[in-house]
């Protein structure tokens, strides 16, 4: 016998399969509102399906949930009895038919949810077929299960196919399969409560290190691993505080794990000690690339990532990366983008088998810029719009810039981002003074101010 | 300093590169004192003609040019030198479109040099054809390759370097290398600013623009967008202190200039000839052709004779003469004789009916001389342009045959139509602008959704208050700037679309003339001037319109003929059928030429018309002219006798005689200015021309002034001189020429005769050209059913693709033709008609054996509306689905022999609802019961008044009906107020909604398809409506479909 449990609220992600554990190992969970489940032999524990189904009501109760229960010889009868018959319904063996001979024929549409593991494509096909059948059904005048099952079989099988004698059956209440059971990999979590309030960072890593080992063997276990963790920290002024760490790798690695999160424990360390805590995980497929034998060495990515984390405790997050030039004409349009190790792949690589390597192509000479950051605030003369002279101070520079400016060449004028609070305008210049320096200014036309960029090496 | 020239300008008709409109570039030219300006389209000359008209009235002169798309992605500034240099740059243009799919194509190199003569060429351009060679290391050299190669085709003195300075430093570096090259070859330097807008401002929409271009968002556009906003048109004095290096490339655009001689002036378009027969010239043939028809149309009898007319047309056809107009009436008339020849159907409409030579030459079908026509409305001395004759011919397939004969007898490059240009309208500006500012789809479809309802336009409903509406602050700078460039978009030229019916044709290659493109419609070709353009350009243009009606009358004739036996000839109508006087007079005119509308229909019982000149007026009094110009009620009143015919002026009696004072047609205002300012007929068609042309603000005011000095003149007071003013600016904008409204009259009266005496024809033909008219197909069934016409299902065995008459019992029944299946494609509707032609199909097995072109959908539609019901063994609509599906699923081999169980269907027969239901849904349309009907007891219940009893309700009594809702209307003239025809089982009623009411109810008015409306009823002349004060929906389980706000 089977049983089906449905409830129409949003209960909680796991709160239906949770209850169904407390009757049986086995399992299919069909969506966040219904699960189906072997209940066979519970009658030698509890009672009569009557009595069963009472006690599962009774659970739901104790979750705060309003569910309708569903006792059948099939799980596809009880299926479709919990998703459309309030309450309690027992489905004797033999009278399946007469049971849902009510249900309004679109019913049978969750008979379709019913198989899992399908592939998207075929789904869909499956999707297909079933609007399609519903729809001669309902020209056929054909609107509830009882309506449905009076046709024959056979003329069923001929002008509906093999689908359409499917969904015919399901009417019936007379298809039988096994259930779909699916390994969950259910949200990894570990907790401890303390014997005593934890204030330095030491006895904690002991403790973190157990809960890690702790998860790490569960997604061990279910062949998965760790990408992100989620620590959530009671302390002892009764506040709570979450930490979050994301690698860019799923791992096992207990070592690297805590290294990361002490890190991050490190940098933002709780204000008040500690008295519980809950570490959490989703469970992720391991990695399983293998580097090429010809590509170039790079560090381990646990370890680089161990470097990255550190780098960044140092001088925050928002500065590092690895630069990238922004599409844009707005003056110094770069940003940093997140570090990442470019692997080259052997397909494609033509310099393959080159003994020789290539000359590096010539390139035209280029001046580079030295850029002030901040840009320093300039006094420049002006004739007829031309900067005549300029003098501004710096600290890294003992005079700071100052002198008459004897060849320039400019103004070159961008504009942009209008639509928004980010507009800019300007001039810049490119001016050489009188003791052969060379420096980029450029005056700030929304607020006719002057600055020198940068200094030209 | 040195005068400058712009000689490389982009206007907005550069198709979302440029940011003015031509008018706006000339007027920024103008007013920085520049005396010439050069704008080059991208592979067209689409803005040339406004451009040139706009630069005339500033008195600078307009160089015409194109940036040919290049092979490369680069382009290829070309400027016309010499009318020859135009012809090859139009040849070339025409060449790269032809052979390219609409709104692409590019010039391969060695095309170049056919096309080179007479063309100045432009290099150095940031995209332009050099812009290549400058990723290389080499980039001198490769340069000077390419200079050497141009120099080539267009020779050294046609070339010239351009350089422009944006403030960009590698346009500088760019601009050393080219000036390098240039002095190296001894190549001329050019100073352009490439403007793509008239002021910096202007840049914003240029962006934006751009972003619509290349469909990304100003946030993701990154480069894509201009670097500064430098762009635009430049003073002498800015471009001299940019290039105050380099004077000489200043000096050259003078230079340039000066050489460049070509204007649209010299255009060198000409009408073709028309062939005659040896001994006779082109005039002397259509003096010959004109006698020949107008000794069969002036007989006497009904009509003037020959000789009262002969003074008339020997005016007109002096006119002709000495005007050089003989070959374009000719042209047109063999149009009309190959139309004919065919068994097309053909009027002419328009202007063209005030002449008595188009009416012997059968172009048109009103008599003018009979009418007491204007000539002068169609033509005179002084105005200048050629007449317009536009022909109606039946829409669809006919027409095109029509089309295509002009492209032959022409070719391809010496006929095409012309353009229509697409503008940005509210709801494309409103999606657009919020699609480049990164709004999501759900508040664009928002924004897009708020935009007006119907023709009428809310003074509550500003850019604002939708934006509020779509839940967006008016506080946000984002939402700011969506206003503004919302505004700025607002009719910039978006793409080039096809005219309705506008052809034009040429002496020799009309590819001279103006570039010819592919049309995104097979076959078709369009010039890349729109009608008002070509007509500015002194092209002529034939306009062949596709009118439904005219379809619907052809149709007529072949099913009076088969159904009927008789011969119906629309040109010999029997004139004042009481029947059909006796319809018009009680408003029952669905289906009815021109006088069917909601406003026809209110007004039709209180003008009661008599004779056809009543429908001539009928047809022009619903017009916006008349009804803003509040002449409807005043001559209702007196045609009524309840109010006196007054005139504005004595002098005036003889001109408003007709039309009791008021005045209604376009003739009458140019007799008006003749009579009362002494205008000539030139002059008076000058001034209607100035009222009704948006463009010519300036001309009306100078007009109006010489109207007032020619009434001083007469001593007319100025009270009289205000009041016929204003009389005449209020209706000539829309107002009908009265031999327009003659036309439409006779088509009017055709269709009023063809519903009275041959309802069954009329009604296949209506349903057989549908979509046509006010109301859909269900409305005009519902409406024949009333009026005695029995209609016979679809049927495979029976069923054409189209609507049939069949007799049975000395009655004629309408068969509904396989057309009406929803879904049912055209190939496997005349399959079905095909095959059963040969023998009837006699089981659903074989239909769908023999008719393999049948889809499962299809066939199943079929059945559910009971097509298969006269097959043998169906019994009804659900025997049939029972059997198509078994037919629809091959058994196998293994099975094919043996007989499955299924024979006896099991399945209930249909309910009368499920019939309904399924026909409506299936079909759109329903000849059983009237949906209603099966409402009626509930209705009834609610104490709901039938429409057939409204007349018997008192005025301004409280009311409720309830009703199909057919039609719902908002006329741009009706203040905001809608117009709602309901229907039930015995007739139509219609409920006359307040724009207050309908803002509060807007949700129940426009969403459900029955409606239960209470109000008062108002009751005018026999003219019912009820006035809404409470709607309710009416829940009913059968679809129905309206007309709405069309």
């Amino acid at each position: 016998m089977y049983a089906s449990i449905f409830t129409s609220e949003a209960a909680g992600k796991n709160t239906l399969h949770k209850i169904a554990c407390q009757f049986s190992p086995l399992i299919e969970e069909i969506n966040d509102q219904t699960v189906v489940f072997d209940i066979e032999g519970t009658s030698m524990l509890i009672g009569t399906c009557r009595d069963v189904a009472k006690a599962i009501a009774a659970t739901a109760t104790e979750y705060d949930i309003v569910v309708n229960i569903a006792i059948a010889r099939r799980p596809d009868t009880a299926l479709l009895a919990a998703q459309f018959m309030s309450g309690i319904t027992i489905i004797l063996p033999g009278r399946e038919a007469q049971h849902l001979s009510s249900l309004p024929i679109e019913a049978l549409s969750s008979c379709l949810n019913s198989s899992h593991n399908k592939q998207k494509a075929f789904a869909e096909r499956e999707a297909e077929q079933f609007a399609d059948v519903i729809d001669t059904l309902l020209r056929w005048g054909i609107v509830t299960f009882k309506d449905f099952t009076r046709l024959s079989e056979s003329s069923v099988s001929a002008r509906l196919g093999p689908f359409g004698l499917k969904l015919h059956r399901y009417a019936k209440g007379i298809i039988d399969r096994p259930l779909n059971i699916k390994n969950k990999s259910a949200e990894l979590d570990q907790s401890m409560d303390l014997d005593f309030p934890i204030d330095s960072l030491e006895p904690f890593s002991f403790v973190l290190h157990r809960l890690i080992n702790q998860l790490c063997s569960e997604a061990k276990s279910s062949g998965l691993a760790v990408q992100e963790l989620q620590l959530k920290l009671f302390l002892e002024d009764k506040t709570e505080c979450e930490r979050m760490l994301r690698l860019p790798f799923p791992t096992l690695d207990e070592r690297s794990l805590l290294s990361h999160l002490m890190l991050v424990i490190k940098s933002d360390p709780p204000l008040s000690p500690i008295i519980s805590l809950a570490l959490s995980a989703d469970p992720v497929k391991p990695r399983t690339a293998q580097p090429g034998l010809f590509e170039k060495g790079a560090p381990e990515p646990e370890k680089l990532q161990l470097t990255l984390s550190k780098i960044e405790r140092l001088v925050g997050a928002d500065n590092i990366g690895s630069p990238t030039i922004l599409d844009t004409y707005r003056p110094d349009g770069i940003a940093l983008k997140k570090f990442e190790v470019i692997r080259s792949t052997r397909s494609g690589s033509s310099s393959r088998g080159k003994l020789i390597a290539e000359k590096p192509k010539p390139s035209n000479p280029r001046i580079a810029l030295r850029m002030f950051r901040p840009a320093l605030p300039a006094n420049v003369r002006e004739i007829s719009g031309c900067p005549t002279a300029v003098s501004a101070k710096t600290v890294e520079m003992q005079q700071g810039v100052r002198g008459s400016i004897v060849n320039f060449s400019g103004p070159w004028r961008t504009s942009g981002e209008w639509w928004g609070s980010t507009v800019w305008e300007r001039d810049e210049w490119d001016i050489a003074l009188g003791d052969g320096s060379l420096y980029k200014i450029y005056r700030d036309l929304r607020s006719n101010s002057w600055f020198i960029e940068g200094v030209y090496d | 300093m040195t005068d400058y020239v712009e000689m490389h300008a982009r206007s907005s008709f550069n198709f979302l590169r440029g940011a003015s409109l031509p008018e706006d570039l000339v007027a920024a030219c103008s007013s920085l004192g520049q005396k010439a300006m050069a704008v080059l389209d991208r592979d067209g000359v689409y803005g040339a003609p406004r451009f040139h008209f706009a630069a005339k009235e500033e008195g600078i002169q307009a160089h015409i040019g194109t940036e040919i798309t290049m092979s490369d992605g680069s382009i290829l500034p070309l400027l016309v030198k010499s009318r020859t240099g135009y012809q090859n740059l139009c040849r070339l243009i025409t060449r790269i479109k032809m052979r390219s799919p609409k709104g692409e194509g590019a010039a391969m190199p060695n095309e170049l040099a056919e096309f080179s003569e007479g063309l100045v060429c432009l290099a150095g351009a940031d995209d332009g054809i050099l812009s290549h060679s400058f990723q290389n290391n080499t980039a001198d050299k490769e340069i000077q390759k390419r200079l050497l190669w141009l120099i080539d085709i267009y020779g050294k003195e046609n070339i010239y370097v351009e350089l422009q300075r944006h403030y960009d430093r590698n346009q500088e570096a760019r601009n050393k290398i080219l000036l390098e090259a240039a002095r190296r070859i001894r190549l001329p330097i050019l100073a352009t600013n490439g403007a793509c807008y008239d002021t910096p401002a202007r840049r914003e929409l240029y962006d934006v623009l751009t972003c619509i271009r290349e469909k990304v968002t100003l946030a993701n556009a990154g480069k894509l967008l201009a670097r500064n906003s430098e762009r635009y048109l430049k003073s002498s004095r800015a471009m001299n202190d940019l290039f105050v290096d380099l004077p000489e490339a200043i000096h050259n655009t003078i230079e340039l200039s000066s050489r460049l001689e070509f204007t649209l002036n010299d255009l060198g378009y000409q009408f073709p000839q028309y062939p005659v027969p040896d001994g006779e010239t082109m005039d002397s043939y259509l003096h010959k052709l004109t006698y020949e028809g107008a000794k069969l149309r002036y007989t006497g009898v009904n009509s003037p004779t020959l000789e009262q007319a002969s003074t008339q047309i020997e005016h007109e056809l002096k006119l002709i003469k000495k005007l050089g107009l003989a070959g374009y009436f000719l042209i047109v008339w063999d149009i009309v004789q190959y139309s004919k020849n065919q068994g097309i159907l053909v009027q002419g409409r328009g202007s063209a009916a005030n002449s008595a030579v188009c009416y012997s030459l059968q172009i048109t079908a009103v008599d003018p001389i009979g009418m007491k026509l204007l000539f002068e409305r169609f033509l005179s001395e002084e105005r200048h342009e050629w007449p317009d004759i536009d022909l109606d011919l039946p829409s669809g397939d006919r027409r095109e045959n029509v089309i295509q004969y002009v492209y032959e007898r022409y070719g391809k490059h010496g006929a095409a139509m012309t353009a229509n240009v697409i503008t940005y309208r509210d709801k494309s500006a409103f999606r657009e602008v919020g699609k480049v500012l990164g709004y999501d789809a759900a508040t664009l479809s928002r924004l897009s959704k708020l935009t007006d309802i119907g023709a009428w336009h809310d003074p509550l409903d500003t850019t604002e208050s939708r934006v509020v509406k779509a839940d967006l602050s008016l506080q946000d700078l984002k939402v700011q700037k969506f206003m503004e460039l919302y505004t700025s978009i607002k009719d910039q030229p978006r793409h080039l679309g096809q005219h309705s019916g506008g052809m034009i044709v040429c002496e020799g290659s009309l590819d001279s003339v103006v570039p010819i493109e592919p049309a995104s419609m097979p076959g078709r070709y369009v010039v890349q001037w729109d009608k008002d353009d070509c007509a500015n350009m002194g092209i002529i243009k034939i306009d062949l319109l596709g009118l439904g009606m005219m379809a619907v009358l052809q149709d007529s004739i072949g099913l009076i003929k088969e159904a009927y036996n008789e011969n119906f000839d629309i040109a010999h109508l029997p004139q004042n059928d009481p029947e059909v006087y006796s319809a018009l007079q009680q408003a029952d005119t669905i289906g009815m030429f021109q006088v069917e509308s909601r406003a026809q229909m209110a007004s039709l019982p209180r003008v009661r018309p008599e004779k056809f000149y009543d429908i001539v007026v009928q047809v022009a009094i619903i017009r916006p002219g008349p009804i803003t110009g509040k002449m409807v009620n005043p001559y209702i009143r007196r045609r009524q006798g309840r109010e006196q015919p007054e005139y504005m002026h004595p002098d005036l009696k003889p001109v408003l005689e007709r039309t009791l004072g008021v005045p209604l047609f376009q003739e009458q205002l140019l007799r008006m200015a003749m009579t009362c300012a002494g205008f000539t007929g030139g002059e008076a068609e000058e001034l209607r021309r100035a009222l009704g042309f948006k463009r010519s603000e300036a001309l009306m005011s100078k007009i109006e002034k010489k109207l007032r000095e020619g009434m001083n003149k007469k001593g007319i007071a100025e009270p009289i001189q205000d009041k016929i003013v204003l009389s005449v600016k209020s209706f000539a904008k829309f107002g009908f020429p009265e031999s327009h409204a003659a036309s439409f009259a006779l088509l009017a009266y055709a269709s009023a005769y063809l519903k009275c005496r041959y309802l069954a024809a009329f009604i296949a033909a209506m349903l057989n050209n549908y979509p046509l008219g006010f109301y859909s197909p269900a409305t005009l069934i519902k409406d024949a059913q009333r009026h005695g016409l029995h209609f016979k299902p679809i049927d495979v065995n029976k069923s054409e693709l189209l609507c049939t008459i069949e007799k049975e019992n000395d009655r004629k029944w309408l068969r509904l033709g396989l057309r009406y299946v929803s879904g049912l494609r055209k190939i496997a509707g005349l399959a079905i008609a095909e095959e059963r032609n040969r023998r009837p199909f006699h089981s659903v097995d074989d239909l769908c054996l023999r008719v393999p072109e049948l889809r499962k959908t299809e066939v199943r539609t079929l059945a559910a509306i009971g097509a298969l019901n006269s097959i043998e063994k169906v019994e009804h609509r659900r025997t049939a689905l029972w059997q198509v599906e078994a037919a629809l699923r091959s058994p196998g081999n293994l099975f094919k022999e043996i007989d499955i169980e299924g024979d006896n269907c099991p399945l209930p027969t249909m309910t009368p609802e499920e019939r309904l239901s399924a026909d409506l849904r299936n079909t759109g349309i329903n000849i059983g019961k009237h949906p209603m009907s099966y409402l009626r007891e509930y209705v009834d219940s609610l104490g709901v008044t039938r429409s057939t009893e409204l007349q018997f309700v008192r005025n301004n009594e409280k009311v409720k009906i309830a009703g199909a809702v057919i039609v719902r209307q908002r006329p741009g003239t009706a203040k905001g107020f809608v117009f709602i025809s309901m229907e039930d089982e015995f007739g139509v009623m219609n409920v006359i909604v307040t724009p207050d009411f309908f803002r509060q109810n807007h949700q129940d008015l426009v969403g459900y398809p029955y409606l239960i409306v209470e109000g008062i009823l108002q009751n005018y002349d026999n003219t019912v409506s009820v006035k809404a004060a409470k709607v309710t929906p009416l829940m009913s389980t059968s679809p129905s479909k309206s007309r709405n706000f069309h």
